[in-house]
């Protein structure tokens, strides 16, 4: 028991110990500790130091001087006898012109990727009225749907539609963008906008 | 002109025990010039100790006393009694501002020396010995160099646990985390400058101790 209690080191603890960090039970293992083990009771020691060093020294880091107390004191008062606004100036001057200035970069980040594919899209595909009846009937039921198709591709049944059309609907639907066939499936026939 | 606290007269407890305050608040609030001079001798020193502790920058923490005590006089009437003493209030404000200097300023290297030309008082009586005094000297020395490489959190908080003499909830309310945050904080500070501080520092704290 005793060798137990020996090996099993409470360097963890040490620190709470020093610094009033842990309960009556875990302090009486410290305690109970150091009495029969020397290289715990040395580290004990060496973190005692330290702690007694950093009471003694940190109070004395930073000591003002009376020159200094003088100067500053001259800033305070003349400071808070000016009226100002009740936000600084500093901020105020540069962090709105800092936000707007970012903001207008997002709406740039954000509209260039928009512009260049609605530009790409009116070169690959110009506007073809049978083609936005085709997406605008995708949502409802599927009989609705075949029906649509249907009437628009004239003698070409929905049963008998390329893979990639099928593919298309749901795939436009996603998209924030309503993108062309041409643009989304690769292997589509180009002729899928006469649809 | 201010008349400047002598250091053994500035313990926590002194600053912490304001019977006057509420007076003292109310004559601000009327512009007595005497009231905000008397605020200011009372807590300007401790503050100009805290934030120079968490900067290490002397003009630094003389804007940010600056900016600390003007926004609390302009702004008395926000202090409420009853969510703690007036001290933690200004602490609070004063490591606020620290953050908000440091978020603006890449801090600059700056040599020991300055640092404890600019800083640090020799506390040492005079009745020590020379070899006591030298050796003094330089554990402060290396207990300064080794509060350099602490991060600005962990400064913080040996400056308000050390420095400034505050319980753990104290601080918890000051650095706005948990009273297990700022517990750790001091751990991992304590933990950090045992390892920054050199073999040869160790050394010369044991024969320190032994004396």
């Amino acid at each position: 028991m005793g060798a137990t209690m020996f090996h099993r080191h409470i360097t963890h603890l040490i620190a709470r110990y020093v610094q009033g960090q842990l309960g009556p039970a875990q302090r009486a293992q410290v305690v109970n500790h150091v009495r029969a083990c020397a290289r715990c009771r040395e580290a004990l020691a060496r973190e005692e130091r330290i702690a007694a060093d950093l009471r003694r020294e940190m109070p004395c880091i930073g000591q003002p001087h009376p020159g200094q107390m003088a100067r500053v004191w001259a800033g305070v008062w003349a400071d808070i006898q000016t009226p100002r606004q009740p936000t600084g100036p500093r901020r105020s001057s540069w962090v709105p012109g800092l936000g707007m200035a970012l903001a207008a970069l997002l709406m740039i980040a954000l509209a260039l990727p928009l512009l260049a594919q609605s530009g790409m899209r009116a070169e690959a595909a110009p506007f073809e009225p049978g083609s936005n009846l085709v997406r605008g009937t995708a949502s409802p039921t599927p009989g609705s749907t075949d029906e649509a198709l249907a009437s628009a591709a004239g003698s070409v049944s929905a049963r008998t539609l390329p893979q990639a059309t099928v593919a298309l609907v749901p795939a436009v639907g996603a998209s924030p963008v309503p993108m062309p066939a041409s643009t989304l499936v690769p292997d589509a026939p180009t002729d899928a906008a006469d649809w | 002109m201010t008349k400047i606290e002598p250091r053994s007269q500035a313990p926590a407890e002194r600053i912490a025990n304001d019977p006057d305050l509420p007076e003292l608040i109310a004559r601000c609030q009327a512009g007595d010039q005497s009231a905000f001079a008397t605020l200011y001798e009372r807590y300007a020193p401790a503050l100009y100790r805290l934030a120079y502790s968490v900067l290490l920058v002397e003009q630094d923490a003389e804007d940010v006393l600056q900016e600390s005590l003007v926004y609390a006089f302009r702004n008395l009437n926000r202090y409420d009694p009853a969510r703690g003493a007036f001290r933690t209030w200004l602490y609070t404000i004063t490591i606020s501002r620290c953050r908000n200097a440091r978020r603006r300023k890449w801090l600059p290297t700056i040599t020991l020396g300055h640092l404890l030309s600019l800083g640090v008082e020799p506390p040492t009586p005079a009745t020590e010995s020379p070899e006591v005094r030298a050796a003094w000297q330089e554990l402060r020395a290396s207990l300064a160099q080794a509060l350099h490489t602490l991060s600005p959190r962990l400064r913080e908080a040996v400056a308000l646990r050390y420095g400034q003499g505050l319980t753990y909830r104290e601080m918890a309310e000051i650095m706005g985390c948990p009273q297990k945050t700022a517990e750790s904080r001091v751990r991992l500070a304590h933990e950090q400058l045992r390892k920054a501080m050199s073999a040869a520092d160790q050394a010369a704290l044991e024969e320190l101790w032994s004396i």
